[in-house]
C-alpha cells in the first residue's frame, strides 16, 4: 500500500467524486421530483401523527349517524332557497375528545372539543344545539329545550340537560339551564365547511368536574338556521318555501332535520312520536359518551374494522362469483352472435356505438380483456370523447400496470388516470357518471397509495356513484346492493388513505344499508 | 481558487446543468408567467457569474438576500389568503420550518407523536417534506443549508453587509459564542422534552414576526410577542448589523447548532491548505459564523470549528488560495491521514475527469440547486403579489 498521503487509493477518490457528480446533477433533483412518492412512502412506514394536545385531545368517543337522515321525522324537506346546500344538515359523525389541559400552541390553553361532521359544507346553514346531561350536577336541570317553542322536543327527564351549546356558522356559546352561565365558545370549520370544531373552555371551575367524569349524556340536534325562527331554528311548513322547510305533518312536527339518536332507537321514531291530541311534544333519548379511555372504548366497528370488511367483501364475492359465470356465457353468446352477423353481412360493419358500447363493456365484464381493450379502441377512434369508452379504457390500461416492470408500471396508472380523469370529467348522465367514477375508483383503489396518493380520490368516486344511484335513479331500493358496495369502497379508501374514522362512517353505512 | 485555472468548458457543462433544472423547476409550465422568467433568468445569471468569476460567496449572498426577502413576502401572502391574516387561529396547523425539526425528534421518540401543530403530509412544509429535505441536504451539503438554502439567513446576511467594519468585535469571543449556541442548543432540547412542546417556537424564534404568530390576547401572548419583535429587531437586526457576523445563525439558532453536528455526515467540507497558509487571518474576519478562531490558523488544524457554514467567505478572501471545498473521504483525519487523496492526472483525460470532479464545483452545485428548487415557489409567487399590489394600488 502506498502510504504517500497524496496519493492513497485513488480509484476511491474517483467513485467518491463520482457519486457526488451523480448526486449532485440528478440526486437532487430526482428526489424533489419524486419528492410525494417519498413523503407517502415514508409517511406510511413511519405512520407520524400530531400529539393530541395539539390538535383537540385524544378522541374519547365516535358516534356514526346515518347518511341521508337529515330529514328529521321522516319527511321534512330543505327549503327552496338556492343557499341551503343539499346535504349540509346531514350529521355522519360526532367525534367527542377527552377534556384538555394545558394544551399547546393554542391561546385556549383548557377546553373540551366536539367534532361534528357533516355530509356537504354549509355552516351558516347549520342550527347546531348539544344539551349536555351531566350525573349528580349541582345545578338546575331541564327537560325543555332553552327555548321551550324552539326545536319542538322535550327531553326524557331521568336525563335532563344542565348545560347547551347553541353553534350557528362558527359562533357559538355555552349556557346552563339556569341562565348563570353563559360565555362564548371557539368555533371554527375545516374540510370544506363540513366539520364544525367546537371547543368548550373550561375555565369556569363548574365545567371542570367533566375532567373527571367517566361520562356524559348529550342530546345533539341539528336544525336549519332562520333569523326569524323561535332560537333561530328554521320553521318548517307543509310545503318548503325560500324561508321555510317543508314537509311538515303537524304544528307539532319538531324542526330537527338530523338527531344523533342512540345505538338501537330510530332518529325517524322518536321524532315522529308527538300526539295532537294531547299536544304533546316528542320525547327524545340522549346519547352516551365516554370521556376517558380512549382508544379502548371506541366504537366497536373501529376495533374490528378488517374483520368487518372482509365478512362484507365475503358476502359479496360469492355474489359476484355466481354472476361472473352467466357473463361469460353472455359474452360467448353475444360474440357468437355477432360473428355470425358478420359472415351474412359481407359489406362495411354498420356503426352503432351504443351497441357497440354494450358489447365491449360486456366483454369487459366478461374479462375478455384483449377483446375489450380492442372494441374500446375502435369507439374511441369514432368518438375519442365517449367518457363510457375512457373510462373502461384507462381501466384496461391500468390492469397492465400489474403484468410491467415498476418504472413501466408507474406510467401506465399515470396514462390510465388521463383517460379516467377525462371521462369523469365529461359524463353527464347518470350511466356515465357512475361508469366513469367506478372505474376511477376501482383503480384508485388498487394502486398503492404510497406510490400515488389515490385513495382520497377513490373515496369520493365511491361516494359520488352512491350518490348518483340514491338520488338520480328512478328506484334506488333496486340498487341497494350497488350503493352498499361503493359505500364499502369508499370506507376501503379511507381507511388506505389513513383516514379510520371516515372509513368506519362509510363502513356503518354500508351495514346499515345491506346488514 | 479562481475560474480562469480551470477548464471552460467544464464551467459551461455546468451551467448548461442548472439550465435544465431551471427551465424544469422554474419555467416548466409557466412559461407564460412573467415571474417565473424574471426569477429564472435571475438564477441563471446567478450561477452564472458564480461559475465563471469564481466569486461564490458574492452571488451566493445576493441570491440569499433575495431569497429571504420574497420567502417572507410570499409566507405572509399565503398565510393572509389561508387564514384571513399573519396570526395563527386556534384550529389551523402551522407550516413547519427546518429550525424546529432537531426540537421535535426526542418528544417523537418518546412519545410517538409530533409535538407540532403541522400537516403531516400533503402540504408545502409538511412534517414529512421538511424531515426528508433535511436529511438529503444534511448528507450533501450538512450545514451549507445555513449558508447557502435557509430562507431566514438572507436577513442577517444583508444586514451585516450594510456597515463597512464592525462596531463590535466578536474575534476573540468566537469560542464563547460556539459554546453558547450548543448550550443553548441543549437547553432548548430540555424544556421542550420537559413541555412536551417546541418551546422555541413558542417563545423564541425570531422570525415569528416575518412569518406567522399567536394573536395578542391575554399577558401571556403579549410577552411572547414582545419577545419575538425583540428577537428580530436584536439578533437579527442590530446585532448582525453591528457585528458583520450572522449573529442569530452563530450563537442562537438550535437548527444552526444541530446541522453542526450533524454535518459530519455530509459529503463536503472547507478545508485549509496549511502548506500554503501565511496567516494572515482575514479569513477570521470574514468568517461570519465564528467559524474560524485565530488559533485555528495559527495551530494548522486544516479546517474550520464545527459551526462552518461553508459559506465560501474565507475562500473569497483568502489571498493565496490556500482555502476550498474538499470532499469529506479526502479530507485528513487527526491521525494526519486521509481515506483517500486526489491523484496526480498523467493524462489529459485525466485531467478532464478531475476537473469535472472537482468539490468546489459539486458543491456550489449542489447547493445552489436546493436553493434554486426550494425558493422556486416563493419567490415568482412574491413577485405576483407585489405586482398586485402595485397594481391595485394603481388602480
Amino acid at each position: 500500500m502506498n502510504t504517500n498521503n497524496q496519493a492513497v487509493r485513488p480509484v476511491l477518490w474517483y467513485i467518491g467524486g463520482l457519486f457526488a457528480l451523480l448526486v449532485a446533477i440528478v440526486g437532487i433533483t430526482s428526489f424533489f421530483i419524486y419528492s410525494d412518492i417519498l413523503g407517502r412512502t415514508f409517511q406510511s412506514v413511519v405512520n407520524l401523527k400530531v400529539a393530541p394536545a395539539f390538535i383537540g385531545g385524544r378522541i374519547a368517543t365516535v358516534l356514526y349517524d346515518p347518511v341521508g337522515d337529515d330529514h328529521g321525522y321522516g319527511g321534512l324537506l330543505y327549503p327552496a332557497h338556492k343557499g341551503f346546500v343539499p346535504g349540509s344538515l346531514d350529521l355522519v359523525r360526532c367525534e367527542v375528545h377527552e377534556p384538555v389541559y394545558d394544551a399547546k400552541w393554542t391561546e385556549l390553553r383548557d377546553f373540551w372539543q366536539i367534532d361534528l361532521i357533516f355530509r356537504e359544507g354549509g355552516s351558516e346553514d347549520r342550527n347546531i344545539r348539544i344539551y349536555l346531561s351531566m350525573e349528580n350536577a349541582t345545578i338546575d336541570s331541564r327537560t325543555l329545550p332553552r327555548n321551550e317553542m324552539a326545536e319542538g322536543v322535550s327531553f326524557n327527564p331521568a336525563f335532563p340537560w344542565q348545560y347547551v351549546i347553541a353553534v350557528h356558522g362558527t359562533k357559538g356559546i355555552i349556557e346552563s339551564a339556569d341562565k348563570t352561565l353563559s360565555f362564548p365558545l371557539y368555533v371554527t370549520s375545516s374540510n370544506a365547511d363540513k366539520t364544525v370544531m367546537i371547543r368548550i373552555p373550561l375555565n369556569d371551575r363548574r365545567l371542570q368536574v367533566l375532567y373527571s367524569m367517566e361520562s356524559v349524556r348529550l342530546y345533539v340536534l341539528i336544525g336549519g338556521w332562520s333569523p326569524w325562527g323561535y332560537d333561530e331554528f328554521l320553521p318548517v311548513a307543509r310545503h318548503a318555501a325560500i324561508d321555510t322547510g317543508g314537509g311538515a305533518v303537524s304544528s307539532l312536527t319538531p324542526v330537527v332535520y338530523d338527531y344523533l339518536a342512540p345505538d338501537g332507537e330510530s332518529q325517524e321514531a322518536l321524532l315522529s312520536a308527538w300526539n295532537d291530541d294531547e299536544l304533546t311534544v316528542p320525547e327524545i333519548q340522549p346519547v352516551t359518551v365516554l370521556l376517558r379511555s380512549a382508544a379502548t372504548k371506541r366504537s366497536s366497528l373501529d376495533s374490528d374494522f378488517s374483520g368487518r370488511i372482509a365478512e362484507f367483501e365475503k358476502q359479496f364475492a360469492e355474489k359476484e362469483a355466481a354472476a361472473a359465470e352467466n357473463t361469460r356465457l353472455a359474452w360467448q353468446s353475444a360474440k357468437s352472435q355477432r360473428d355470425s352477423n358478420k359472415a351474412m353481412n359481407q359489406g362495411a360493419p354498420q356503426i352503432d356505438i351504443p351497441a357497440d358500447l354494450d358489447y365491449a363493456t360486456l366483454a369487459f365484464n366478461a374479462g375478455d380483456w384483449n377483446a375489450a381493450e380492442s372494441l374500446f379502441d375502435s369507439i374511441l377512434a369514432i368518438e375519442p370523447d365517449n367518457p363510457i369508452a375512457l373510462a373502461y379504457k384507462g381501466s384496461l390500461v391500468a390492469m397492465r400496470a400489474k403484468e410491467a416492470s415498476k418504472l413501466m408500471a408507474v406510467e401506465l396508472v399515470s396514462k390510465a388516470y388521463q383517460y379516467l380523469d377525462r371521462a369523469v370529467e365529461l359524463a353527464r348522465t347518470p350511466t356515465e357518471i357512475i361508469t366513469a367514477r367506478m372505474n376511477r375508483g376501482n383503480v384508485s383503489m388498487s394502486v398503492p397509495e404510497s406510490v400515488f396518493g389515490k385513495s382520497l380520490q377513490g373515496a369520493e368516486d365511491f361516494i359520488a356513484v352512491a350518490a348518483v344511484f340514491l338520488h338520480l335513479t328512478p328506484d334506488p331500493v333496486a340498487y341497494k346492493e350497488d350503493i352498499a358496495k361503493a359505500y364499502l369502497n369508499a370506507a376501503r379508501c379511507f381507511e388506505s388513505a389513513g383516514k379510520p374514522e371516515d372509513a368506519s362512517t362509510w363502513l356503518f353505512e354500508a351495514i346499515r344499508i345491506q346488514p | 481558487m479562481k475560474t480562469k485555472h480551470l477548464a471552460q468548458p467544464i464551467v459551461f457543462f455546468f451551467i448548461a446543468c442548472m439550465g435544465i433544472i431551471i427551465w424544469f423547476f422554474i419555467l416548466s409550465g409557466n412559461l407564460n408567467d412573467a415571474a417565473s422568467w424574471i426569477y429564472a433568468i435571475f438564477l441563471f445569471i446567478i450561477f452564472s457569474m458564480m461559475m465563471y468569476t469564481g466569486k461564490y460567496s458574492k452571488y451566493r449572498r445576493i441570491f440569499q438576500v433575495v431569497f429571504a426577502i420574497f420567502f417572507a413576502i410570499s409566507f405572509i401572502g399565503i398565510m393572509i389568503d389561508e387564514r384571513g391574516s399573519m396570526s395563527i387561529p386556534a384550529d389551523a396547523d402551522s407550516p413547519m420550518c427546518h429550525i424546529v425539526l432537531p426540537i421535535l425528534l426526542i418528544p417523537y421518540t418518546l412519545t410517538k407523536t409530533i409535538v407540532f401543530r403541522a400537516q403531516i403530509i400533503n402540504y408545502f412544509a409538511s412534517v414529512v417534506s421538511m424531515f426528508l429535505i433535511w436529511f438529503l441536504a444534511t448528507l450533501v451539503i450538512g450545514r451549507g443549508w445555513c449558508g447557502w438554502v435557509c430562507f431566514y439567513g438572507g436577513w442577517e446576511d444583508g444586514v451585516s453587509r450594510l456597515a463597512r467594519k464592525p462596531r463590535i468585535s466578536l474575534l476573540s469571543h468566537n469560542r464563547e459564542i460556539r459554546s453558547f449556541q450548543y448550550a443553548f442548543f441543549a437547553f432548548i432540547i430540555l424544556v421542550s422534552v420537559a413541555a412536551m412542546s417546541s418551546v422555541y417556537c413558542e417563545w423564541f424564534c425570531p422570525f415569528k414576526i416575518i412569518t406567522e404568530f399567536e394573536p395578542i390576547t391575554d399577558p401571556r401572548s403579549l410577552m411572547e410577542g414582545t419577545i419575538f419583535i425583540s428577537a428580530f429587531v436584536g439578533l437579527v437586526l442590530v446585532m448582525p448589523f453591528l457585528t458583520k457576523k450572522r449573529f442569530q445563525c452563530s450563537a442562537f439558532c438550535p437548527f444552526g447548532a444541530f446541522q453542526s453536528l450533524a454535518d459530519n455526515l455530509s459529503l463536503y467540507h472547507i478545508r485549509f491548505d496549511t502548506n500554503k497558509c501565511r496567516g494572515c487571518l482575514q479569513c477570521v474576519a470574514a468568517c461570519p459564523f465564528c467559524a474560524i478562531d485565530p488559533e485555528t490558523i495559527t495551530e494548522k488544524r486544516g479546517k474550520p470549528e464545527s459551526t462552518c457554514a461553508k459559506c465560501g467567505e474565507c475562500i473569497a478572501v483568502c489571498p493565496e488560495n490556500a482555502i476550498s471545498y474538499e470532499f469529506a473521504f479526502a479530507m485528513k483525519k487527526k491521525n494526519g491521514k486521509a481515506m483517500c487523496s486526489r491523484p496526480e492526472p498523467k493524462t489529459q483525460a485525466g485531467k478532464f475527469v478531475q476537473s469535472i470532479l472537482e468539490p468546489q464545483y459539486l458543491f456550489v452545485f449542489s447547493a445552489f440547486t436546493f436553493g434554486l428548487i426550494i425558493s422556486s415557489r416563493f419567490v415568482p409567487d412574491a413577485l405576483h403579489r407585489i405586482w398586485q399590489l402595485i397594481a391595485g394600488g394603481a388602480n
